[in-house]
């Protein structure tokens, strides 16, 4: 187990391989929450640091986490936690950390926003972890590699957020502009989670391109979406099905044709007028249709900002328990709401969920049209 | 997330209740295509206790519906509330199952 994995909040540092052991199986801190949730690391016979930066061996960017946090040791077969005289403190389940206290597997420690949980797991588990890690970063690299670059200027802006969940779902995205002057994007969400769906997103990226669609005018949003359910019906790809929304923007008449086929409405947000949902009702992709795809258009006035997203970004439950729907995040993009930012609306609803944690990838895409 | 089965007669209960996300998904998937995908009779799948469905969710009632489509097997969905009707329909499932209001639309519809 080593190399350094990283969100954007927390730093694994490469541990000592070997942990400690109980009988036949290894003391693990596991991820509980954050994007991170759901890793789980060793205890080294060393033991480890945690802090807000190097040298701790967990390097936690949270300002409630002071330089060395705390230390987690061995003794006499049992676990402890050691408090490093930090500002707000170390908690073993809810109960702060006076000097030093006992950390029983199965109890919860907390350092700033981070939770870990004190558990065992075997030899083999922690092999499969760290396979299954692997895999997933190399699936997440593969789709981040695919991806637009931001854009700046220009007839139209492309903003993104994308954060993979722990167990990396199946959304992609792209933007560019077509060799006759129109601008194509899309988004797609691809059935389930893991690797497997995150290849299929990006066999369905590469389908995408404009040189690969033969005979199919990109710019016809109907006939793309027929294309790729002749191409990916679920039965010859693993039983997965994906969702899109895709659309074309001509400058030279600002009409914006789009259809969507199992996926939820993009908002277009007009200067002084509440948002507007873009979409088409058509089935998934991936399954025989029994009528043509239906596609939609709207002139888009100057100014118009749209918002394309996966599920992912409103299907939370919050940490009052309520389950959010799309309409609740709709409300957000209200003038004033949170900001026009993908990112800022990410930290917003970060905010909102349970644990910081979603259970699936957080895609949001924002077009602005000059 | 629990599955539970009905017998009603001449058509099959088969009751989806809590959240049918991965996890969901994970804990009643082989019970609910064990039991629904050979049923001979008609099978009625009651959401009414359904709060959510993912992806994977709809994943499984499509391969569900497939394989008893290959025997000529009814299945119809009914009793869901408006959060997962949005995403049913908003999927297109509904174009796959049949959704129905309540469970008399559904025994009505497969009896028919």
């Amino acid at each position: 187990m080593g190399g350094v994995l990283r969100d954007e909040r927390t730093q694994f540092v490469a541990l000592p391989v070997g942990g400690s052991s109980t009988t036949d199986r290894t003391h693990v801190l596991a991820v509980m929450n954050g994007n991170m949730a759901g890793t789980r690391w060793p205890l080294p016979d060393s033991g480890l640091s945690i802090g807000r930066s190097p040298p701790a061996d967990i390097v936690l960017n949270d300002p409630a986490v002071s330089r060395l946090h705390c230390r987690i040791e061995r003794r006499a077969g049992q676990v402890m936690v050691c408090d490093a005289g930090s500002t707000n403190g170390s908690f073993v389940d809810g109960r702060k950390v006076m000097g030093e206290a006992l950390w029983p597997v199965g109890s919860l420690l907390q350092v700033g926003g981070l939770a870990l949980q004190h558990d065992l797991a075997s030899d083999a588990q922690l092999r499969r972890d760290d396979e299954r890690l692997r895999d997933l970063y190399t699936a997440l690299a593969y789709v981040r590699a695919q991806l637009p670059l931001p854009q700046a200027g220009g007839a139209v802006e492309i903003d993104w957020h994308y954060v993979p969940s722990t167990e990396l779902g199946g959304d992609a995205f792209g933007a560019a502009w077509l060799p006759d002057g129109r601008f194509c994007c899309y988004l797609i969400d691809v059935s389930g989670h893991g690797a497997g769906a995150a290849m299929h997103a990006v066999a369905v990226m590469n389908a995408l391109r404009p040189q690969a669609l033969a005979g199919v005018d990109p710019g016809d949003p109907a006939a793309v979406l027929a294309r790729l359910n002749l191409l990916f019906p679920m039965e010859s790809h693993a039983d997965m099905y994906f969702t899109i929304w895709y659309g074309v923007f001509d400058p030279a008449t600002r009409r914006l044709v789009h259809a969507a086929a199992g996926h939820h409405p993009a908002w277009a947000c007009v200067p002084g007028q509440a948002p507007q949902p873009l979409g088409t009702r058509n089935r998934m992709i991936g399954t025989p249709i029994a009528r043509p795809f239906a596609a939609a258009e709207m002139v888009l006035p100057p100014a118009t900002s749209l918002f394309v997203m996966s599920d992912g970004v409103f299907e939370i439950v919050d940490t009052a328990g309520r389950a959010w729907q799309m309409a609740d995040f709709v409300a957000l993009l209200r003038p004033g709401s949170v900001s026009g930012l993908p990112r800022q609306y990410h930290e917003y609803m970060q905010q909102q969920v349970v644990h910081g944690r979603f259970d699936d990838d957080f895609t949001l895409l924002a077009l602005h049209f000059a | 997330m629990m599955v539970d089965f009905g017998d009603g007669g001449d058509v099959a209960l088969a009751r989806l209740t809590g959240r049918l996300d991965t996890a969901g998904v994970g804990s009643v998937e082989l019970a609910f295509t064990a039991r629904v995908v050979p049923e001979p009779r008609p099978v009625l799948i009651d959401l009414t206790g359904l709060d959510f469905i993912a992806s994977l969710g709809v994943r499984m009632l499509i391969t569900t519906a497939r394989s008893r489509g290959r025997n000529g097997r009814v299945l119809v969905m009914f009793g869901a509330g408006p959060e997962v009707t949005d995403i049913l329909t908003t999927m297109g499932l509904d174009e796959i199952i049949p959704l129905l209001p309540d469970e008399a639309a559904a025994r009505a519809a497969v009896t028919d």
